[in-house]
């Protein structure tokens, strides 16, 4: 492996930050796991792995390196000890920890930054702290350990128990950032409760969100953001991580949080004391109590950073990475997290007991915490990450399960923390399931899959309850590879169906490279605009809640600008080409010949954040960003995992944290049935004898914004928005210049909102139009053959709204879709005489005759001429109609036909004469459908000839073509499979 | 039991000994006409009145059971014209459906087909009584559904005959009531598979069939095919279904040229006017008369003046493709009269004599229309030659630059 990595050192170092992120993007943690978590064992791979990972530090030292870099360095730092828990220091679990090389093959480790400006860290620091919530200055503690191995925590949250999700998360990404993968499973146990007490810490935050009474799940936006801001101040922060970072850190970062704490919460004592008295309390040195700190705290970075390395320090029979690190600082953090820190770390274990007894209503604080985590992850290794931020509405309600189930968790973890509180019975279990192993890489799996059952054990509390003898061993792994762990082993899990395909682990290392090169490109996209935009777009929640928005809010557009630069230094040269044929593809489509450019779809973003512009060439990534921001697809994979981890591990903490929870969604849909049941005699009633006027649920929630998730319940009323609030909330896309997937998004959820409360009016024919509009001004055809349908029955149930319009873009879009002439003919036949007087209607009539006869002229003055948006659907039959002029054009014409004709009767001036780039566009068009041009040599004129094109015509294969033959959705399939990278 | 119900006893009495005469005699069209809901000079009248005053029909009506397990259908059937003599279409259509399906379980184990008869006679009430009940809920308000069931419970029927040995006989009837469905309801793509099964068997010679049922196969198959702009097949079926026709059905025959004459216009066919008047068609008279005389501002009009009709019977697709052969026409007149004065130069014909032409017609054209028009002839081969655009002319071929249009297939 040493060998193929080297030469692309550093393509390969990001191409890890990029498994990573895909892990975080796959869902589930296992994915996660198959997609890095490649077992190498043995010495050797860690000696090459660590060759690789100089010459990339070499590489990386001479271009500064920029802040992800930095991050993934301590990552790299603490993986490659072989310290059994990473970050669970405790090793709680009898599997013995694999060698963390895991995280080296899958996570080769970016360039360590040159140990950096202690002074810039500060700084960035400094806004962290004012910006984030209590939280979060733990997490720049955590940063570069969680950032790394976030991503694949942050897939977890899927999972249907959210607070479990988080706590996981946590977990992760401790376990990612110093181990790798493998580590991670282990932590998971402990982290779990470890996060459920934590959360008190947040706890206060959230009641005066409260208060306001205005917070919804959107609130989550707003930690998104911030924490998103957050993170990248983090990020810098990362890049100063040098050995220094952790000495001075207690002493500032703890100032720092107090003052947070202060001006946003008000409780400024209560938290300051509680930290001090942590202080003091926790202060005992040694494993072990760091251990548990960590556990407790999610944001335990520090500590559990130090604790691992400390371990894996001693443990280690790895040489400790050579020289990228000064070697003092190892010892010395080791100290810290032994005895040291304790700050830190007290603050987080004292606070669950301060804040644990509140029952939260509200899952505000949980989302935000989540947010910090994931958010390091985002900017610097997982270009999606922001699209998911903004979902956090599904890990919110979680959240508030988690802290009901939080007590046995914890104590559990706690229990588990400590090496002897194993059950002996678990410990044979192990021991039967390890000695099946034949070879060192089935064990590396095996043990693998040993963590996460006893992480899952412990997390959902079943790790004492559990009868281990009787419990049925995994089926041993098959394991590719030699066995000396050149490759990355695949664990073979099944994987659902519905799960997103994770990128191919079996270490076919071509597509991964080009997968990386997409995510690398969608990191710097994510980084800059992403993460950018969503800020933006929260704003106007950063007024609503506490006093601590308005703060950050200002230093939002300061922070991002360093990033992009930074991480692009970092992109290869390769990638970015690569990356920009795909670009130039798409922008092909966007830019045809001649026509009106279709409006960029994201060229309304970047007015939008004015960041965007710094990244100026990056059209290619801007499209990446597409993906990232595309929020449906996102929020169809995260349900579809959420219900594929359902049914596989968690059911019975569901369970628990329903029977712990009030209004859970579940029990909103047991009790809706119960109405519906009762409805009626109740036994086997006919759906549609229900009374679904008792059952229409009136909205109660205020807030005009709100992120689409597909319903997988009963609607509660409290986040759906009454009629008033939702004819804003349309004003508000209507006036906003956000790109067409905020919109999108936005607009569907109105949709969803209309729906179930059963409003079908005026409003509701107004969103469709919107949207309908939107999506064909965007190309969308799919969303707006969804609106067309819904609008043609809302029209017939005779409300009023834009119905010509409406008809003149459906009668095109049979037109276009060679719908049968029998669909036309009876759509024609209904029109009413009005209609037919209607302008656009007598356009698409036209247009409809033009393209029956052939007629080109027609068709392409119909085109120039279209009113409304017929042109963007006339757009779809552009091509095909040039090509029959074109044709026909080559059998009637001879010898020759001016290009500058063809140019002009074709469409591709605008004007009457055509000038020279419009001919060179209309010349290169013909050549590339087969049509000769000559040039006339009396005249110097260019000429299509006729006589010898007719022959050689041809339809090229579109660029863009895809399997469904649908050029639009290849946009999106492209989006699909860079979202999968 | 009181006299006059006596008296009604009696009449269903000798109602149900005709029907046990006609089965065991299989008197086939006599057994269809007792069953003939709707027909005139049917027993259903007589029937449904005396079901208004007997108190106990069924016990009188299973005794049809002695002959053919049939007591129950008949109950529902008679029931069915009951209510439908009181306009309770709905309710003649629910029982009709029973009816049917009585019948139809006792019909698949006749072995012969001397029942046929009444067997179409029963799937005909299915489907007229269903275009009733259809009304029927349209006027209450309610979504109408019956025709739909009608053509589910006649796929059945069809499946139940079609294949099965000499009883196939009857399976086009059946299909054309089907396609009568279809075409009212306007879910025409389902009658793709009907005529799968038709085409494709292998074991029934088409002309075995009735030829009454032949032609109306045609028809709408021909229909069907002008609708996917298939022109020379329909011109094969719909000429197919002319021939047979009987010829005093002027209807059917208005009908079949209703299609047939735009088909046969789009191959190049004029028909003559007299037909046109015959047979009552005269949307089409202005049509042919504008291809005659090269009349494309006469060709428009004709056709935005039965705009509605051309698009609801489906051929305004195959009309409005016509302006083509309407140019060609004028090109051809202009190449005659030029003829006529200079044949040296005759083939050429230059632009801003045919713009002239399009003036004096007073359509609005500019060069580049006329230019596109002329292009697409030549493209469509419905003129040989070639245009020079420097020189602006139209080059017409010396030999043939018009080829006959006539029964060549369009392209």
């Amino acid at each position: 492996m040493g060998n193929e990595w080297d030469p692309q050192q550093s393509v390969v170092s990001d191409g890890a930050a990029v498994a990573a992120g895909a892990a975080s993007w796959g869902w589930n943690h296992q994915d996660a796991s198959i997609v890095s978590s490649s077992t190498p064992s043995t010495d050797a791979n860690y000696q090459q792995q660590w060759y690789a990972y100089y010459a990339a530090q070499a590489a990386q030292q001479a271009s500064v390196a920029d802040n992800s870099a930095t991050t993934a360095t301590t990552t790299v730092i603490t993986s490659p000890n072989p310290p059994p828990l990473p970050s669970a220091p405790p090793p709680p679990a009898p599997p013995p920890p694999l060698p963390s090389s895991a995280a080296w093959n899958a996570v080769p480790p970016p360039p360590p930054p040159p140990p950096t400006t202690y002074g810039t860290y500060q700084q960035t620091q400094a806004q962290p702290a004012e910006t984030q919530e209590p939280g979060s200055s733990y997490i720049q503690d955590a940063k570069t350990p969680a950032a790394a191995t976030a991503p694949s925590t942050y897939t977890y949250p899927s999972s249907e128990q959210y607070g479990y999700a988080s706590s996981n998360y946590q977990s992760y990404g401790y376990g990612y950032a110093q181990q790798g993968n493998e580590s991670y499973s282990q932590n998971v146990g402990p982290y779990a409760s470890s996060g459920a007490t934590y959360q008190p810490t947040s706890y206060p935050s959230t009641s005066t969100y409260y208060g306001n009474g205005v917070y919804q799940q959107t609130g989550s936006y707003q930690a998104a953001a911030y924490n998103g801001w957050s993170d990248a101040s983090n990020n810098v922060a990362a890049t100063s991580a040098g050995s220094s970072y952790y000495p001075s850190y207690p002493g500032y970062s703890a100032p720092s949080a107090a003052g947070t704490y202060q001006t946003q919460y008000q409780k400024p004592g209560d938290y300051y004391a509680s930290m001090q008295q942590a202080t003091e309390t926790s202060g005992p040195p040694g494993t072990e109590a760091a251990a548990p700190a960590s556990a407790t705290h999610q944001a335990p970075p520090p500590s559990s950073y130090a604790s691992v390395v400390a371990q894996g320090y001693s443990q280690t029979t790895q040489p400790p990475p050579p020289g990228t690190q000064p070697p003092p600082a190892w010892p010395s953090q080791g100290n810290s997290a032994t005895n040291g820190h304790p700050q830190y770390v007290p603050p987080t274990a004292s606070q669950p007991n301060t804040y644990q007894q509140p029952v939260r209503p509200l899952q505000q604080p949980y989302s935000q915490q989540t947010n910090l985590f994931k958010s390091p992850v985002k900017i610097q290794m997982n270009p999606r990450m922001p699209q998911t931020l903004p979902q956090t509405p599904a890990y919110v309600s979680v959240a508030g399960k988690v802290s009901s189930g939080k007590s046995l968790t914890t104590d559990v973890s706690n229990a588990a923390l400590k090496p002897g509180m194993f059950p002996p019975s678990l410990r044979a279990y192990v021991e039967r399931a390890l000695a099946r192993c034949k070879n060192e890489a089935q064990k590396g799996v095996c043990q693998q899959m040993m963590k996460e059952i006893i992480t899952k054990a412990s997390s959902d509390g079943t790790l004492f309850t559990k009868n281990w003898d009787t419990e049925p061993l995994f089926p041993l792994p098959g394991v590719t590879g030699d066995g000396k762990g050149d490759q990355p082993f695949t664990v073979k899990k099944t994987r659902s169906r519905w799960e997103p395909a994770t990128p191919n682990n079996d270490a076919n290392l071509s597509n991964i490279q080009k997968d990386m090169g997409k995510a690398l490109l969608l990191n710097q996209q994510t980084s800059s605009v992403g993460s950018m935009s969503w800020v933006k777009r929260d704003s106007p929640w950063a007024n609503k809640p506490k006093g601590f928005q308005p703060l950050q809010h200002p230093q939002i557009p300061q922070q991002p600008q360093p990033q992009p630069q930074q991480i692009q230094g970092q992109i290869p040269q390769v990638q970015v080409q690569g990356q920009q044929v795909e670009q130039k593809n798409l922008l092909d489509k966007t830019k045809p010949n001649g026509k009106r450019p279709r409006k960029s779809i994201l060229n309304e973003d970047s007015d939008a954040s004015g960041e965007d512009k710094e990244v100026p060439e990056l059209v290619g990534v801007t499209l990446g960003t597409i993906t990232t921001q595309n929020p449906e697809e996102n929020k169809r994979r995260q349900t579809r995992s959420k219900r594929f981890e359902n049914c596989k591990g968690g059911a019975t903490v569901v369970k628990s944290f329903v029977k712990g929870r009030g209004g859970s969604a579940s029990n909103r849909r047991a009790s809706a049935l119960k109405i519906a049941l009762s409805c009626g005699d109740g036994n086997g009633q006919a759906v549609e004898d229900i009374d679904w006027d008792s059952l229409t649920i009136k909205g109660t929630c205020q807030e005009i914004e709100k992120r689409y998730l597909r319903l997988t319940s009963a609607p509660d009323p409290a986040t759906v928005r009454p009629e008033e609030v939702l004819t804003k909330a349309l004003k508000m896309v209507e006036s906003t210049s956000k790109n067409y997937f905020y919109k999108c998004e936005q607009l569907k959820s109105i949709r969803q909102d209309l729906t179930v409360q059963r409003i079908r009016n005026e409003l509701t024919v107004q969103v469709y139009e919107v949207h309908a509009r939107a999506a064909l001004e965007a190309g969308d055809l799919a969303e707006y053959n969804q609106c067309q349908t819904q609008l043609k029955t809302l029209y017939s149930e005779g409300i009023s709204g834009c119905c010509n319009e409406f008809t003149a873009y459906s009668l095109l879009y049979i037109i276009f879709q060679n719908g049968s002439n029998r669909d036309l003919l009876s759509s024609i036949a209904r029109l009413t005489p009005e209609a037919r007087e209607d302008e656009a209607v007598k356009h698409s009539l036209a247009v409809r005759g033009a393209v029956a006869l052939g007629n080109y002229i027609m068709f392409f003055r119909l085109y120039k001429t279209a009113p409304n948006l017929n042109f963007y659907l006339m757009d779809l039959y552009v091509e095909r109609m040039r090509f029959e002029a074109l044709r026909c054009m080559s059998r009637s014409y001879r010898p020759t036909l001016p290009l500058e004709v063809i140019a002009r009767t074709l469409g591709f001036t605008n004007g009457a004469q055509a000038d020279k780039d419009v001919l060179d566009e209309c010349e290169e068009w013909v050549k590339a459908h087969g049509g000769q041009v000559v040039v006339d040599s009396a005249s110097s004129e260019r000429q299509f000839d006729a006589k010898a094109s007719a022959a050689t015509l041809f339809m090229p294969e579109p660029e863009d073509a895809v399997a469904h033959g649908d050029a639009n959705l290849a946009v999106n399939d492209f989006l699909t499979r860079s979202a999968q990278a | 039991m009181e006299g006059s119900g006596g008296f009604v006893d009696r009449r269903l009495a000798d109602y149900v000994s005709l029907i046990t005469d006609s089965l065991a005699s299989q008197d086939g069209s006599a057994f269809a006409a007792a069953l003939a809901i709707n027909a005139t000079n049917s027993y259903a009248e007589t029937v449904s009145s005396c079901l208004d005053h007997t108190k106990d029909p069924a016990r009188i009506l299973k005794q049809v059971d002695k002959h053919a397990p049939l007591g129950e259908m008949l109950l529902h059937h008679t029931r069915a014209m009951q209510c439908y003599h009181q306009n309770r279409y709905v309710d003649a259509y629910n029982s009709l459906e029973k009816s049917a399906n009585a019948f139809l379980q006792e019909y698949r184990n006749w072995e012969s087909t001397w029942a046929m008869e009444a067997l179409h006679v029963i799937v005909y009430a299915l489907r007229t009584v269903g275009e009733m009940a259809d009304r029927e809920m349209a006027m209450n308000g309610k979504a109408p559904d019956k025709l739909k069931g009608a053509g589910s419970f006649l796929m059945k029927v069809f499946g139940a005959i079609q294949g099965k040995g000499p009883k196939r006989v009857g399976a086009l009837y059946v299909t054309c009531q089907l396609f009568k469905i279809y075409f009212k309801l306007g879910t025409v793509h389902m009658c793709r598979s009907v005529i799968r099964s038709i085409d494709t068997s292998r074991f029934f010679d088409f002309e075995d069939f009735p030829a009454k049922d032949r032609v109306t196969y045609m028809y709408y198959t021909g229909r069907l095919e002008v609708f996917n702009d298939n022109v020379s097949a329909a011109d094969r079926k719909l000429t197919y279904a002319l021939e047979r026709c009987d010829p005093f059905k002027k209807a059917n025959i208005r009908m079949i040229l209703k299609y047939l004459v735009p088909v046969r216009l789009a191959l190049g066919v004029l028909p003559k006017e007299s037909l046109l008047t015959k047979y009552n068609l005269s949307e089409y008279i202005d049509v042919v008369r504008a291809l005659k005389r090269g009349d494309v501002r006469l060709l428009r009009r004709a056709l935005k003046a039965n705009e509605n009709n051309f698009f609801r019977s489906g051929v305004y697709l195959v009309l409005e493709k016509l302006e083509s052969h309407v140019y060609r026409r004028l090109l051809r007149k202009i190449y005659n009269i030029q003829k006529q004065r200079d044949p040296g130069r005759a083939h050429q014909v230059r632009m801003e004599v045919i713009l002239k032409a399009m003036k004096w017609l007073e359509v609005d054209m500019d060069m580049d229309e006329v230019e596109c028009s002329m292009a697409i002839l030549i493209h469509k081969a419905l003129m040989k030659g070639y245009f020079s655009h420097k020189s602006r002319v139209v080059v017409l071929s010396k030999q043939d630059p018009f080829p006959k249009l006539a029964g060549r297939q369009q392209q």
